[in-house]
């Protein structure tokens, strides 16, 4: 009867023996056919092109970015708002009791109706 | 086992664009590089794996910090997707139905043990475990940086699978004696 480290040893010797079996392709046909697969794909040439198209993504993000930033410095802030009511502001309807209208901007009106609690009671919630 | 002489200069020219020093690099280490993917994911996926790890090579070549450990950065590469592919095998396939590929070469002979088979019982790094400390005889510390692991899960792989083999390895055994 084997012993089991007499089977472990075989065991190791039949995978050394296994491993050692030549792959179907030869390595010149692998190095061939992996050379044609290169050249088929523009895209794998060396130096890689994705750093290339990387680096020109980058630089168009940067350079909105800074154009925004300029354009803001222009009205930023600091600068004067424009103004709500003015002859550019289309006419608002005239407010009624309790009625608040808020220009977002100078084309966008909100209005806001505040009216007491039905029943009269205010519960100190807001509506 | 971490670099072969002129590895180097080969990755340097083909950093330079030497297209033939790539092929050379292929042609030094494909045997190699395929004997350890058929171990993890068997014959018919295994070319296809080293491949196409060497596709991605070419591509990554540029971020290889050391040029002269090629071999152990295939390797590591080869070792991953092999187990990756044969994780997805096992996944695509029901368990227990996982068969080698045909292979058109003549199997075992009376007496031999049938290591395909033997491989196939077991979890895909498990064999990874078992080719690397087998085939290349490499260290715990070696085998768990090409696999992404630490020295005490890879002994712990490898306790593993010869538990799993082993009641497999005397069922043989039993049956090679018989003949």
């Amino acid at each position: 009867m084997e012993e089991e480290g007499d089977r472990g040893a075989r065991l190791g010797d039949a995978l050394r023996t296994w491993a050692a079996r030549p792959p179907h392709r030869p390595p010149t046909a692998a190095a061939r056919e992996i050379r044609a697969r290169l050249t088929a794909h523009p895209t794998s040439a060396w130096p890689p092109r994705h750093g290339w198209a990387w680096a020109t993504a980058g630089a168009l993000v940067v350079a909105v970015g800074l154009g925004g930033l300029l354009r803001l410095g222009r009205s930023g802030p600091g600068t004067e708002a424009p103004p709500v009511a003015s002859a550019a502001v289309p006419a608002a309807a005239p407010l009624g009791d309790g009625e608040v209208l808020i220009w977002l901007d100078a084309e966008t009106p909100l209005f806001m109706t505040f009216a007491p609690p039905r029943g009269g009671r205010s519960t100190g919630g807001g509506s | 086992m971490s670099g072969d002489e002129g590895d180097a200069e080969l990755v340097a020219a083909a950093r330079g664009g030497e297209n033939g020093a790539f092929s050379a690099l292929v042609e030094r280490h494909w045997a190699r590089l395929v004997a350890l993917a058929r171990s993890i994911a068997g014959d018919g996926e295994a070319e296809d794996v080293v491949q196409e790890c060497f596709l991605t090579a070419w591509r990554k070549l540029g971020a290889l910090r050391e040029p002269a450990a090629f071999l152990a950065w295939m390797q590591r590469a080869v070792a991953r997707a092999a187990v990756r592919r044969a994780r997805w095998r096992s996944l695509a396939r029901p368990l227990g139905a996982i068969a080698e590929p045909a292979d058109p070469r003549p199997g075992p002979s009376a007496g031999e043990w049938p290591v395909a088979a033997l491989l196939a019982r077991l979890a895909p790094r498990q064999r990874a475990v078992m080719h690397l400390t087998v085939v290349e005889g490499m260290s715990d510390r070696e085998i768990g940086a090409r696999l992404g692991i630490d020295p005490a899960s890879v002994r712990a792989h490898r306790r593993r699978a010869r538990e799993r083999l082993r009641p497999l390895l005397a069922r043989e055994g039993a049956a090679a004696a018989r003949s």
